[in-house]
């Protein structure tokens, strides 16, 4: 049986976030930033009244921000919910293999996010690993 | 865990935390036969239980110990101390038992025959060891009456409902929100309100939900005082009072500790030894009291013990010796601000670790506990006549009332329970100076450091402009530090969620909530912030802050006002003990008619002042809300002013009974307003013409913050230093009498209820009825 996955665009990549992991997808309205928080941090928003973190997916990865997304994939970690800032939401595809492990590397910090990669009608996808976009570039050791 | 096995832990905890006393009173009095069979009916309980179960260790501890109390029962044994700490060891080794059972460990094993043996007539000392464990572990079940139908509910079910209504709380907020945007929608308004209505009731009911009596808290206090005072060879007797008090089932944990913390000094270092005290003139048995009041939304505790009181000498020797103060700063400070010290970090009066206190756990962690609640701890001592805890803390953790600010663009807020005070950075008044680094502001005579909440923030320098608003923010009872913001709000109740723990990480917030907006705010974490720029622990400041006082000692008294332009558009001023809090209320909200104005805020109705006849308040009104203690009141104001501090005499203005009298401000004139007219004329308390005057000691914190208002609401005004005659005195008779004027009448007030009735004169200083009679005779005896 395959699992569905949402599929998403980080920096021109194609990557895909478990179905089973997001929440939704919203609407990014304003985002209040937090003065201290760590880079990949972008903000608060407010979601059908509750705030959410919300994670600039770019920095995380180490790579300079763009400007704001419309949409965002929600995702619920440890109790807490964050909206994932990425270039694109796209559709909830079907994978057509098992996570596999890349040929090669995917690059150091994509290595980090990264948990597999799937193949897709789309061709193939990253597979990303959500607890370490949330814990940011900092959290290497992890 | 089965259901069944998890009753029976839970009935097994709801039987311990309700003989807790029952063991102590019997301990008291073992001839009392009704102590007797509730713990001989506990341990039968017990036994008859586990044979449910197999757990032939908690049976054969129960079956020794039930056949003990049945010898003691038939009157074939005499119940010594001996067999007492036998039995209480027992009990102890019974709820460790359940305690391991819950938690699914292993049981300790080892040591039931010891106790067993103990119960044997001639086997000396041991149970002793063990009995003195602490039961304070033990975890809290739901009370449950036997005339109410009650059901056992997991503790987190009960938090998982109370957060969905918190988040329909603040959904509602939002569709009400987009509702206004959309305009007017006649349709809609009525279910809307309705839903509002509904929404409001369940909450409360859910709040009530999770509360519980302090009683919970309450249980355990006896047994610990026991064992502590057995311990430590003193005899301490405890008296608790309003038990009755409900408050947040976390809140009551959180106060756990504490409370603990503070009884453990109390014994150790509070209560003498039976000779001393003896020696000291008092009863050998100590008295421990903690009382328990709810005032609006907040809880007092107040712990007090009649016993030598802080020694100051030796606070003040830790401190220089800790480093805290230097010895030229101790001279200078007042005997209040070397017993504040005791919060200081790293200070512990304890001579040697004793196996009771002084285990390195000081008040410092005691202070850090409450205030991370939102809560404030005082301290009040007498040398010789007792110390005083006084605990504020609010009813419950997840609706915390708090100021909104703004600062570089964005809105944060701050718990109002740190808010001292909030004045204008163009205040004359105020002087700013920069030392090193650090900004200084100089406000009512003190140095104040300043931090720019921006600055603080990354968002900016640490300049302070002018046109910014200082929020004065208190840290300890003394530490004051001003936060420069670029506006202030708005004071809201705001529901309180956690942070995702890469933002909890900069520990600057302590949370986030949605404003009415619909927009997150960042709740500040004030003391983390305080502690990261360096502020928090700094007891320097607080010895310069004394010595600084010191030197104009006895400057005629300062009075605070708050000033306000009124509907009259007046300036005037209001003693600032009076103003709870500042409100605004739609129009909507006020009710205007011939025998007076009224207004809604939250779910009570307040009498209201303020509105001239005719006068067209506008869409929103801003409202002080008073209180004297007793009653409410809301006084309209059509502009808010600073606060000010002043020592000029108000002149008496008798053609306006309403008014205290004209004050000089700044070459500017103010009208006082005279809280007790006010609340007399609209709280249906009788007026008077002229008050009878009443002198109180103006140096105990007792009488000022409880004696006070108590002698106001009697209807009378409390004498000034320099008053020549006085009607009436009160005076504390363990202190010396302080008579200065001429005196007419004089009230005795005794800690003591036995010596207080063998005086003519004497009331026992709780006894709230027989004082508000004296002073009620005394006024009438002067009109006759």
């Amino acid at each position: 049986m395959s699992t569905l996955y949402v599929m998403i665009e980080i920096d021109g990549r194609l990557a895909a976030i478990d179905a089973a992991d997001v929440q939704s997808v919203i609407e990014v309205g304003s985002i209040y930033p937090v003065p201290r928080a760590p880079g990949h941090i972008a903000g608060l928003t407010a979601m059908r009244s509750q705030s959410l973190t919300v994670i600039d997916c770019r920095k995380a990865l180490g790579l300079p921000s763009q400007t704001v997304p419309e949409r965002a994939p929600v995702v619920r970690v440890a109790d807490h919910s964050y909206a994932l800032m990425v270039d694109r939401v796209d559709d909830v595809l079907e994978s057509r293999s098992e996570p596999a492990a890349v040929p090669g590397n995917f690059g150091a910090d994509w290595q980090r996010a990264g948990r597999g990669m799937i193949e897709t009608d789309r061709g193939p996808a990253l597979l990303v690993n959500v607890e370490a976009l949330i814990a940011g570039p900092r959290a290497k050791a992890a | 865990m089965d259901d069944l096995l998890a009753d029976f832990v839970a009935e097994t905890r709801e039987m311990l935390e309700a003989i807790g006393g029952e063991i102590v009173a019997w301990e008291a009095d073992p001839a009392d036969g009704t102590r007797l069979d509730a713990i001989f009916r506990f341990v039968h309980t017990v036994k008859g239980n586990c044979g449910f179960f197999d757990f032939p260790r908690l049976e054969k501890l129960s079956h020794a110990a039930e056949g003990t109390l049945a010898d003691v029962r038939a009157g074939r044994r005499y119940p010594d101390s001996h067999l007492v700490n036998a039995v209480l060891a027992i009990i102890d080794r019974i709820t460790q038992l359940i305690d391991a059972i819950d938690a699914g460990q292993e049981l300790p094993e080892g040591g039931d025959d010891g106790l067993i043996a103990a119960l044997e007539p001639d086997t000396p000392g041991a149970g002793e060891s063990i009995a003195v464990q602490s039961v304070t572990a033990q975890a809290p079940s739901t009370a449950s009456s036997a005339t109410l139908r009650t059901i056992r509910l997991p503790v987190e079910l009960l938090d998982r409902v109370m957060s969905g209504v918190s988040d329909m709380v603040l959904a509602r907020n939002d569709l009400a929100r987009r509702l206004r945007e959309a305009g007017a929608e006649p349709t809609l308004d009525g279910p809307f309100e309705r839903l509002t209505g509904i929404l409001n009731d369940v909450r409360e009911a859910v709040t009530r939900m999770r509360m519980q009596r302090i009683e919970h808290l309450y249980n355990a206090l006896p047994r610990l005082v026991r064992d502590l005072s057995a311990e430590l060879g003193k005899q301490v007797m405890v008296d608790l009072d309003g038990g009755d008090v409900e408050l947040d089932r976390e809140m009551i944990e959180m106060m756990r500790d504490p409370i603990t913390h503070i009884i453990r000094n109390a014994i150790d270092h509070g209560i003498e030894s039976p000779t001393a005290r003896l020696a000291a003139g008092k009863r050998e048995i100590g008295l421990l009291s903690i009382s328990a009041r709810q005032s609006g939304n907040r809880i007092t505790l107040t712990v007090t013990d009649d016993g030598k009181g802080l020694d100051t000498e030796k606070v003040g020797r830790k401190a220089v010796a800790a480093g805290l103060v230097t010895d030229a700063e101790l001279a200078a400070m007042s005997r209040e601000n070397i017993i504040e010290l005791i919060f200081a970090p790293g200070l512990s009066t304890a001579d040697e670790v004793s196996a009771v206190s002084g285990r390195g756990v000081g008040m410092d962690v005691v202070r850090a506990n409450i205030e991370r609640v939102g809560g404030t701890i005082s301290v009040s001592s007498r040398p010789g006549a007792g110390t005083q805890f006084h605990l504020q803390i609010p009813l419950t953790l997840s609706i915390i009332s708090a100021l909104t600010v703004s600062a570089g663009g964005q809105r944060f807020a701050i718990p109002q329970s740190y808010v001292e005070e909030i004045v204008h950075g163009g205040a004359k008044a105020i002087e700013f100076s920069t030392v090193g680094e650090t900004r200084l502001m100089v406000f009512r005579e003190r140095r104040t450091p300043c931090l720019s909440l921006a600055h603080v923030l990354g968002m900016g320098g640490n300049e302070v402009d002018r046109r910014q608003k200082m929020v004065l923010l208190r840290l300890g009872p003394t530490d004051l530090v001003a936060l420069a913001v670029d506006a202030i709000h708005d004071q809201e109740d705001l529901v309180v969620k956690p942070l995702a723990p890469a933002i909890m990480q900069t520990g600057a917030y302590a949370g986030t909530t949605l404003l009415d907006d619909g927009n997150p705010v960042l709740m500040l974490d004030v003391p983390t912030i305080a502690a990261q720029n360096g502020l928090a622990t700094d007891a320097r400041a607080r010895a310069a802050v004394a010595t600084h006082d010191d030197n104009q000692p006895h400057e005629r008294k300062l009075r605070r006002l708050l000033t306000f332009t009124a509907f009259d558009g007046r300036r005037k001023a209001i003693g600032m003990d009076l103003v709870m809090r500042i409100d605004q209320v739609p129009a909507e909200a006020i009710d205007r008619s011939a025998t007076g104005d009224t207004v809604v805020i939250g779910e009570k109705i307040y009498p209201l002042v303020g509105l001239e006849q005719g006068c067209d308040p506008g869409e929103t009104v801003k409202l002080l809300r008073l209180s004297d203690s007793l009653d409410e009141l809301a006084y309209a104001v059509a502009e808010l002013d600073d606060s000010i501090e002043t020592g000029e005499e108000v002149m008496p203005l008798p053609e306006d009974a309403a008014l205290e009298g004209l004050l000089l401000h700044r070459g500017e004139q103010l009208r006082v307003l005279d809280g007790f007219a006010l609340f007399a004329l609209r709280t249906s308390v009788a007026t008077q013409t002229e008050r009878p005057v009443c002198r109180i000691p103006r140096d105990d914190e007792w009488a000022v913050r409880m004696l006070e208002p108590l002698v106001r609401a009697a209807g009378y005004r409390i004498a000034e230093p320099d008053d020549e005659h006085v009607d009436i005195e009160i005076a504390i008779a363990d202190q010396s009498a302080l008579a200065t004027g001429e005196v007419g009448h004089c009230i005795r007030l005794y800690a003591d209820p036995d010596i207080a009735a063998k005086r003519a004169d004497g009331v026992f200083r709780y006894d709230r009825s027989a004082l508000v009679e004296a002073l009620r005779s005394a006024r009438q005896e002067k009109v006759a």
